[in-house]
């Protein structure tokens, strides 16, 4: 099935030049249309997989556009492509587009981010749960971490080691951060895995701006009862995995990517917990859990992490199935995963069973080092 | 009278809502307690209890003046109160488009053991009598920051046409290379037919399939109209900076002779952005105006005040009949007599009698907070009328619109 791909400004020369710069695009069937009102009629009338608007236009500007959309159509990718250089705009369009894209654009890189969002496809062949991920704005934030984030932006002058610290400890602040800067909210698409580099790139200022305007940090979280989860020790695991990934990553060029999908592994069990409440059925059923993790891999592929991050996310509980340089990746968050997980059940006095694909281990030749591991593991969460 | 301010919010707000006076109060260590109804208007932002100090400096955009940097936290009077001082000082600046100075006086209040409680501050901007008088000097600023304010509208009007201009040169590439291979394959074909021997199927067949990939039809129908439309905005992009650069280096102290038309037309190019999705915007220029003796940019500046608001005007219209409707904009100019017109109309929203008398006092507005600081028309005038000898006037109807009138000496003698 072609990817459909719907481009909105009200500027003719810039759809042409679009048309003429795409014509060889064989495998995306795109429309061009001149104002959001005929974006949405457009949209009303068939599918589309992604949507490419233009901020400043008459009437309905973009942000707006991609508000309805977001409301309306939430499994469409949004992406901005503006003329703007107005930090005014910017702010309005982060909470509903995935990315944002700033004229003139680099040559290829309009193919490439859409080209990006279409290949996450693969990852989930349900319609509803990629709809479900459209309609995330932003990962719950611990409240209590909120609150110290408010604190340390309160400051005449922001100590941004300790805001480091803050968004390191929690998924949600993390995840946005790196939207943020690898979406290219603000200059060129970063592809940063390191949540420090990210935030020094963003400047204190601007972090200061981001966390007051509180539209972009989500909070929340309370929906996550219902799956008998808690954030807290959702965001618990999540570090304590994070961690462990960072120590046991092969290479160490590998620990970054490893931390942050260590991280981010459980971002599907928060996104699955956003949906509307008696919906399960619409959904086809509670997802497996191998579908769950692709679900979250999914989000954050939107949100512009990179690809073997969001692949290792993806397969972390079946690391067999990953392929290319996601599979060392998978394979490493999956082991931090497990050791995590025992280690928790160890000290609540229940089973401690450590829950790993011991044949893939095998085969991988990681096996060997499984005991030095679950004594590292151990020793971190005494030092913890 | 301690305990009875023991907590803000025994103070009956009312009574501080109708204060005319911009009211803070902030607690330790540097927080946000109370801002009065004149406080909000004054800085347009309603800050909730709790919201940090230092970000309410830094998103109003509080300046030292002249120095084009926040004012220093330590500085500020309500932090200083909050150590405990009490101070004032005259030289704070709201940054918008046009500064507005302002004064901020602050005092603390303990508690009974002697730590403070709290600190208030009022906040007010400075009368006509205690900016600065000096007219030449100030005009020659505020062109600056007008055209700092066109920025970020006319970096927009450039960035669209460099996109579409990028494409298609992207996909002029494509076709060149597309266009070469086709070309290849037919010099093959010939270099093959010299022989004399029978041409091989295969190389026809290779110019075949090189034609079919070159998709001659789309190529042949869409490179000459990418290349005039490459052309349109490579011509779009020369008329902005071409009127940025006129606009926007620093005025000659010497005046000089003046063409109103060249004005219009550079004026007109770069208040595009903010008015054209509110209006269409037609030039009505005489032939052969006579000139005038000035300063141009200054002449400029006061084209792009009355453009900008008779944008404004007709948005304000729109907003105010709840209909969506493009208006119109009307630069004329007229050269009668030894006298020199220019007239930018619209059909907005008009000024209701009972403001007609004060629009051009200073820092007047009914503009939203950050959209006007009420310094435009009288700067308008000024320019018009103690730099250029000339008269500035307006006929308005509500409802209707309306239009504005420069009236200039002519001129046709250099110095």
């Amino acid at each position: 099935m072609p990817q459909r791909v719907l481009f909105v400004d009200d500027e003719v020369g810039v759809l042409q030049g679009l048309s003429r710069l795409l014509f060889e695009m064989d495998d995306w069937d795109m429309v061009f249309v001149d104002s959001g009102d005929k974006a949405l009629e457009a949209l009303g009338r068939g599918r589309f997989d992604v949507i490419v608007s233009d901020m400043c236009m008459p009437g309905m500007d973009g942000a707006m556009l991609l508000s309805r959309v977001h409301a309306e159509s939430p499994g469409v990718v949004r992406i901005i492509l503006t003329g703007h250089s107005e930090l005014e705009a910017t702010f309005r369009a982060m909470p509903v587009a995935h990315s944002f894209l700033t004229k003139p654009c680099k040559p290829g890189l309009v193919q490439q981010v859409i080209g990006k969002s279409c290949a996450l496809g693969g990852l989930l062949d349900r319609e509803s749960l990629r709809t479900l991920a459209g309609s995330i704005v932003a990962l719950p934030v611990q409240h209590h971490v909120h609150a110290r984030l408010l604190d340390a932006v309160a400051e005449p002058r922001v100590d941004m080691s300790l805001v480091a610290a803050l968004v390191r400890s929690d998924v949600g602040l993390s995840s946005k951060v790196l939207h943020l800067t690898n979406s290219a909210f603000f200059g060129s698409p970063c592809n940063f895995v390191s949540v420090d580099r990210a935030l020094s790139y963003i400047g204190a200022g601007m972090f200061r701006r981001l966390v007051l305007s509180r539209k972009v940090f989500g909070t929340g979280g309370d929906t996550l009862a219902r799956d008998g989860l808690s954030l807290e020790s959702e965001q618990r695991h999540a570090a304590a995995c994070a961690a462990l990934a960072f120590r046991i990553a092969p290479r160490p060029e590998l620990r970054d990517d490893a931390f942050l999908a260590g991280l981010f592994h459980d971002v599907g069990k928060l996104v699955w917990a956003s949906r509307e409440p008696g919906t399960d059925a619409a959904h086809g059923g509670p997802p497996s859990r191998e579908c769950r993790a692709r679900l979250g891999a999914y989000l954050l592929g939107l949100w512009g992490l990179e690809r073997h991050v969001v692949d290792a996310v993806a397969y972390h509980h079946d690391p067999a199935t990953a392929s290319g340089a996601a599979a060392e990746l998978a394979t490493v968050v999956h082991v931090a995963d497990g050791l995590a997980r025992a280690r928790d059940e160890e000290r609540s006095g229940r089973g401690g069973e450590l829950m790993v694909d011991v044949g893939h281990l095998e085969r991988t030749g990681a096996l060997s080092k499984l005991d030095e591991w679950r004594q590292m593991s151990r020793t971190l969460g005494e030092s913890a | 009278m301690h305990s009875s301010r023991e907590s803000i919010a025994d103070l009956p707000s009312t009574v501080l809502d109708a204060l005319p006076l911009a009211v803070y109060v902030a607690t330790p260590p540097a927080l946000v307690a109370y801002c009065n109804r004149a406080a909000i208007d004054l800085l347009g932002q309603a800050p909730q209890p709790g919201f940090p100090l230092a970000s309410l400096i830094e998103t109003c955009a509080i300046y030292r003046a002249g120095t084009g940097q926040a004012y220093p936290h330590d500085d500020l009077p309500l932090y200083r109160a909050l150590r405990g001082e009490a101070s004032s000082a005259e030289d704070l600046e709201l940054q918008r488009a046009q500064a507005v100075p302002l004064v901020m006086e602050a005092v603390p209040i303990f508690d009974r053991t002697g730590r403070v409680q709290m600190a208030i501050a009022t906040l007010s901007r400075k009368t006509t009598s205690e900016t600065d008088a000096d007219v030449s000097s100030s005009v020659g600023r505020r062109n600056l920051e007008t055209i700092g304010e066109l920025a970020a509208g006319v970096a927009h009007e450039i960035n669209t046409p460099m996109q579409y201009i990028g494409d298609n040169t992207s996909f002029l590439g494509v076709t060149l290379r597309r266009l070469l291979d086709v070309v290849g394959s037919f010099e093959r074909l010939i270099e093959a037919s010299r022989t004399g021997q029978p041409v091989a199927a295969e190389l026809v067949r290779d110019c075949e399939r090189e034609l079919a990939r070159g998709r001659l039809p789309f190529l042949r129908e869409q490179a000459p109209i990418a290349v005039e439309q490459m052309l349109g905005g490579v011509e779009q992009v020369r008329s902005i900076v071409q009127a940025l650069k006129e606009f926007s280096h620093p005025g000659d102290d010497k005046p000089v002779l003046v063409d109103v038309n060249n004005l219009a037309k550079m004026a007109s190019t770069i208040t595009r952005n903010a008015w054209r999705y509110a209006a269409d915007l037609t030039l009505e220029l005489c032939e052969y105006p006579r000139r005038v003796r000035g300063f141009p940019q200054e002449l400029g500046q006061v084209l792009i005040n009355l453009i900008v608001n008779a944008a404004h005007a007709v948005e304000d219209r729109n907003a105010q009949t709840g209909a969506v409707r493009h208006g119109k904009i009307v630069i004329r100019t007229r050269s009668e007599g030894d006298r020199v017109e220019l007239e930018v109309e619209d059909d907005g929203a008009g000024i209701p009698d009972e403001i007609r008398a004060r629009v051009m006092e200073p820092f007047f507005t009914t503009k939203p907070a950050g959209k006007g600081t009420g310094q435009g028309l009288p700067l308008v005038r000024r320019v018009v009328e103690e730099r250029h000898h000339g008269v500035l006037s307006f006929d308005t109807r509500v409802g209707e619109g309306t239009r504005f009138r420069v009236v200039l000496p002519a001129c046709d003698e250099e110095d």
